[in-house]
């Protein structure tokens, strides 16, 4: 555990993001953190000839200096100005070229970093919460920014105040003391900020929560039908305008409170300042340094002292709520990966399941307890139930989705527990109740279940015959989705798709899971003749919760809290008149004339 | 406070102005005169204090002379630093006061909108654009404008400064910048249209990363068909794109910035070199050189990029004020927001005679043609596959659309004469995707009746009958406990559990017509049968309309409706359907086979 944490320590979460920015953008740090470096140097010698042109002038204004001296000196000053915009701008630019280029790369890799950890994770809402974190953490550059600022407290603040102290130095010192009074307001102002505002947040949280909620209730597409025909505006408006007026409040309250803060730390800065002066101001009465070096510092002064604020304020408050965000990050990318032998999976020798537990991650009940079943060659089983019985969730056990707490499933001869998820899903494919209309083309539409044969059309296209697509106004090209300029299609086209889908990729075993769901009796009766034929000497999975529709299965599993309590055809099940045969009554009841 | 009207350049200050004009002329003053600290009196400060350490360094004063000018010059940062701070906070309330103002007005209008618009993709784009910007945009437009109000004051006090000293130089200067401030503020420009034209792509990518790879309900299709590495792929490509099209615009505005800045040192460089001259000549002394040379410079060096950041935002609030005059322009509902009619009108007889009715946008009929009559106590069913046209029906009953050919008579007069307040007190409606409002229990089935004071007696009456007596008793508060995830002690209900809330919360209702809008989608069968039996009964002497493509729990009806791509195919009993032989009876048929 101590082990653990030390882990994501911060030293190692910075150490850590360091490495992997370098490592992403390998060349182009060097050169971002080189530049850096140069442009950091670049002050120094804008103050050196800052002063030299101001001395010049002091002894020009006695007579001491001739104009070209002085024009020569000016010249020099206005060339290491415009080096220092070039080297600044070209620095701002890299940081955010190399940053946003980052992004794509650590979206990559989180994106197939999660396609290698276990699905089961996917029903946690905790982890989908941290998924969500890491997201937004690459995303808005947090992860990338946070790195190359850690490495620039080297190359650009690091040198800057090296470079400058070593410069007070020289002239006497005492001088160098300037940095030093230059952090402790930046410092003490950063600590009380972060407090006052990390207070704020945690109280305005969640009335921000509820107020964008309310507004929701009144808005939002879910609801605005409902809440427009149930008159329930005024009530929803009310709690908003509360809502507001009292976050509002809150917030001016705590910003008051901020400004006065800032207005004492001000001074506090402010006397750092002035101390500095009066320092300066001595050397150069005692003649330490000249007047021109004078001004040339005191112009910089303010420099510094914002210098130290931004480096405090980046670290502080990017630092605490950033390495919180990225320690998420980087435990999601350490997670355990679903990982095994590469085997072949032999089909003739079905799906063994023995007493298999499964409880859901973040969860306490189990979801599925005890379970044993056999699966033979081309056998079709259905997996009936009420809602919540677990149906859904043996399925994903028995075709190596989820892998079992304890128990174990045998698919084609092989444990799905230590075979890679490669060889186990190599000829299993599935049409799923909630299926995904994903808004690319119909070719990827339907090949996207085979991503290795999207480009054969010739394929696609007789698939779709097969499932009786038949639209030949929408081509393999259309892309599917108003929203990226193409069409939008029928929910019976689409569920057509997504049956076309699961036959594209060849397969031994299938899964129906509630495929018909949302379609009429009649397409139903079609629908389900097709698998029929189609799923002719494979093994077939089904789940369904209209029973008749499971009556075509070689055998029915009956489930009910998470535990298969009965197995066999239709008639034995009747017979037995067990939960199977109340369900049976329930439904059938519907279509036998009771009023005859 | 808004009006239909076209906003402009000019409302970006003149809806602030409208809201509290004393707040933002304040700001705006403040922001003008810290531009004359930060220049003139530096300036002034600057030469001051170094003419006369000069002079006591030269022995022609004693050396507490030189506190004054010291005093002067500290005391200018310090008021400066102050003024920083006031404007900070001005603009937080700025902020404040446009948040409660703006916020409530457009969630008004957002309430009141034409329906057509919640389900047009484009029209919800804008509003949901628009009201998440508004206040941000607006504020980073004022403060945009008074950046270029403090850019031109400040150059406006530095020419004057040398108009004293070289008056060609001021002049020139001042016609020189005018191309300036106009390149500057068109390369700002820029930025936004390449994210206008980055756009479409960056959905592309979060669509795949966001729909796709990381959400839970594509969890199954994308294990199974393991086709992560290509959509990561596709969404790499589109990122890139992305990434290209804004990395070339930001090269170009850099290069841009680079190029003002550059141009400005030079610029900087010449004035500097006028004034030499007056230095060696004794009529310009060496601290006024000072003071003007660092302030020269250093506006040089900055001003490029404040305008560019400037004209960005402008771009931005501009486009909102073009978004806000397209808003504006929206159809209004009346009587949107009303509460429904205290005293329920008496329902007799509600009649569709020949009802044509497009969408919006649409090219093809969604109700073609469509009569029919529904009496006061009797229960319909309407049947159909999804699209058919069910759905459409209760909209336009419930006035949610109204541009429709043909007549619908309530009691004899036709709909669209009806008060929307009294069209919500007829109908109570319990949608398949039902509001799960996170309010209170109690509040949640109160909301059903709106425009009476709903007791808790009431509530508990119709939480009997629902069977949600034991659910409450579970609640930690009972009926008071807050639902959902906004409020931090607040309890959730099962998918069942809150089906029985919205039934409760039609029942609660006074209105003559309950409808049930397909509830029963996400239902195992047992559950589906239960609620169609007890609506029923619940419902026994009022007008009720389930809507289904289902059949069985339609034989409760005393008339089922058949509906199929927008028209009547069929009405009549469930017997006389099935005497008729026709589609009804084909698809009860099918279904009655499997249960045979």
């Amino acid at each position: 555990m101590i082990e653990k944490r030390s882990k994501y320590g911060i030293v190692c979460v910075v150490f850590r993001s360091i490495l992997q920015y370098i490592k992403a953008s390998k060349g182009w740090a060097v050169l971002e953190h080189g530049i850096a470096v140069l442009s950091s140097l670049s002050w120094i010698v804008g103050i050196l000839v800052t002063q030299q042109l101001f001395d010049l002038i002091t002894e020009a204004s006695r007579g001491y200096a001739s104009y070209s001296q002085v024009g020569i000196a000016l010249g020099t000053m206005a060339a290491v100005t415009v080096v220092q915009q070039v080297l600044r701008g070209i620095d701002k630019y890299l940081l955010g070229y190399v940053s946003y280029k980052n992004v794509g790369k650590f979206m990559s890799e989180l994106m197939l970093k999660l396609s290698r950890v276990s699905a089961k994770h996917f029903e946690d809402p905790n982890f989908l919460d941290n998924i969500d974190k890491s997201k937004r953490c690459i995303e808005y550059e947090a992860l990338g920014s946070f790195s190359t600022n850690c490495l620039r407290l080297f190359t650009y603040y690091g040198v800057f105040f090296v470079s400058v102290s070593i410069y007070f130095f020289g002239l006497s010192p005492l001088l160098p003391l300037i940095i030093f009074v230059s952090f402790v307001p930046a410092i003490l102002g950063q600590l009380v900020q972060v407090k006052v505002f990390i207070g704020l947040e945690n109280e305005s949280a969640p009335l921000r929560r509820q107020y964008t909620y309310y507004k929701k209730a009144i808005s939002s597409q879910l609801s605005f039908k409902e809440t427009r025909i149930l008159g329930a505006f005024g009530f929803f408006r009310n709690l908003f305008s509360n809502t507001l007026l009292l976050l509002t409040t809150k917030t001016w309250k705590v910003e008051r409170k901020a400004a006065f803060i800032r207005l004492i730390l001000g001074l506090v800065s402010f006397i750092g300042f002035g101390v500095s002066t009066i320092m300066l101001f001595n050397s150069a009465m005692s003649g330490e340094i000249s007047i021109g070096t004078f001004v040339a510092v005191f112009g910089v002064l303010s420099q510094i002292f914002s210098m130290a604020e931004e480096l405090v304020s980046i670290q502080v408050s990017q630092g605490s709520e950033t390495i919180g965000k990225i320690e998420i990050y980087y435990r999601l990318m350490d997670m355990e990966e679903v990982d095994g032998e590469e085997a072949v999976i032999d089909f003739s020798k079905g799906i063994v399941a023995k007493d298999v537990n499964f409880t859901y991650p973040g969860r306490n009940k189990m979801a599925v307890q005890g379970a044993t079943i056999t699966i033979s060659e081309g056998e079709t089983i259905a997996i009936v139930g009420e809602n919540g019985a677990g149906k859904s969730t043996l399925v994903r056990l028995l075709v190596g989705l989820y892998r079992p707490d304890n128990g174990t499933v045998e698919i084609g001869g092989q444990n799905s527990s230590n075979t890679h998820p490669s060889s186990i899903f190599r000829e299993t494919s599935g049409v799923f109740q909630d299926f995904l209309c994903y808004k690319m083309t119909l070719a990827e539409n339907v090949a996207i279940s085979n991503t290795k044969e999207i480009q054969n059309h010739d394929n696609i296209q007789r698939v779709l015959q097969d499932c009786e697509f038949g639209d030949d106004s929408v081509t393999l090209d259309t892309m599917l989705s108003t929203e990226f300029g193409g069409i939008d299609l029928s929910g019976g086209q689409w569920q057509r798709i997504a049956i076309a889908r699961g036959l594209y990729k060849t397969n031994s075993l299938i899964v129906l899971d509630e495929p018909t769901a949302a379609i009429d009796p009649i397409e139903e009766e079609r629908v389900y003749s097709q698998f029929k034929r189609l799923s002719k000497d494979k093994c077939t999975i089904l789940v369904t919760h209209r029973l008749a529709s499971a009556k075509f299965a070689n055998r029915i599993v009956v489930m009910d809290k998470g535990k298969i309590v009965d197995v066999g055809c239709h008639d034995e099940l009747i017979e037995r008149k067990g939960k199977y045969a109340t369900m049976w009554e329930a439904q059938s009841a519907w279509y036998v004339n009771r009023d005859n | 406070m808004l009006k239909t009207r076209k906003y402009k350049w000019i409302d970006i200050l003149r809806i602030p102005f409208e809201i509290s004009p004393l707040l933002l002329v304040v700001y705006v003053l403040l922001e003008l005169t810290q531009a004359i600290i930060s220049t003139f009196a530096v300036v002034f400060a600057t030469s001051y204090f170094v003419d006369t350490a000069f002079a006591v360094f030269a022995d022609k004063l004693i050396v507490s002379e030189v506190y004054a000018p010291l005093g002067v010059l500290l005391g200018v940062v310090a008021i400066s630093n102050i003024f920083d701070n006031l404007l900070g906070l001005l603009q937080s309330r700025l902020k404040i006061v446009m948040e409660l103002k703006l916020e409530p007005t457009i969630l008004d209008t957002r309430a009141s909108l034409k329906y057509k618009y919640i389900e047009d993709s484009d029209t919800w784009e804008l509003v949901e654009r628009l009201s998440e910007g508004i206040v941000v945009n607006i504020l980073n437009g004022v403060r945009a404008c008074a950046i270029v109000a403090r850019s031109i004051v400040s150059i406006a006090a530095i020419l004057s400064l040398i108009l004293t000293q070289v008056w060609w130089a001021a002049i020139l200067i001042a016609i020189l910048s005018v191309p300036l401030f106009w390149m500057s503020l068109k390369a700002g420009g820029k930025n936004y249209n390449a994210w206008m034209e980055a756009w479409p792509y960056e959905r592309r990518f979060s669509y795949y990363s966001d729909d796709i790879l990381t959400s839970r309900e594509a969890t199954q299709e994308r294990t199974l068909f393991g086709y992560a590495d290509y959509i990561v792929n596709l969404h790499s490509e589109h990122f890139e794109i992305a990434r290209k099209i804004q990395g070339r615009v930001a090269v170009r505005t850099k290069i841009a910035m680079e190029a003002t800045g550059i141009f400005m040192s030079v610029i900087a460089l010449l004035i500097s070199f006028t004034l030499i001259k007056p230095v060696i000549a004794g009529t310009l002394s060496p601290g006024m050189f000072m003071g003007i040379v660092a302030a020269v410079f250093t506006m040089a060096t900055t001003i490029g990029g404040t305008l560019q950041e400037s004209a960005k935002n402008l771009s931005y609030a501009k486009r909102c004020m073009d978004d806000l005059t397209a808003f504006m322009a929206l159809d209004l509902q009346d009587g949107a927001t009303d509460l429904p009619d205290k005293i329920p009108p008496v329902f007799e007889r509600l009649s569709f005679k020949n009802v044509w009715f497009k969408y919006p946008n649409a090219e093809n009929y969604a109700l073609r043609n469509v009569s029919f009559d529904i009496e006061g106590g009797k229960h319909y069913a309407f049947v159909g596959a999804n699209g058919s046209g069910k759905t459409t029906i209760i909209k336009l009953l419930t006035g949610l659309y109204d541009i429709y050919d043909g007549e619908i008579l309530i009691n004899g007069k036709e709909l669209r004469t009806y008060e929307t307040s009294t069209l919500k007190a007829m109908f109570s409606v319990v949608y398949q995707d039902f509001a799960r409002y996170e309010v209170s229990l109690a509040d949640n089935i109160a909301l059903g009746n709106t425009s009476e004071d709903v007791s808790m007696e009431d509530i508990h009456k119709v939480t009997d009958k629902v069977a949600l007596t034991d659910t409450i008793a579970n609640l930690k508060d009972g009926l008071s406990t807050p639902l959902g995830k906004i409020h931090k002690d607040g309890s959730d209900l099962s998918g069942g559990q809150w089906q029985k809330v919205a039934i409760a919360r039609s029942l609660i209702s006074s209105a003559p017509i309950k409808i049930l809008d397909e509830p029963t989608a996400a239902l195992d069968p047992i559950a589906e049968s239960r609620i169609y039996q007890e609506f029923e009964e619940l419902m026994r002497d009022k007008t009720t309309i389930f809507i289904s493509h289902r059949l069985g729990s339609t034989k409760l009806a005393n008339e089922i409706l058949v509906i199929d791509g927008g028209e009547i195919i069929e009405k009549g009993t469930h017997n006389e359907l099935i005497k008729m032989s026709g589609v009804y009876a084909k698809m009860f048929e099918s279904q009655r086979r499997w249960y045979e």
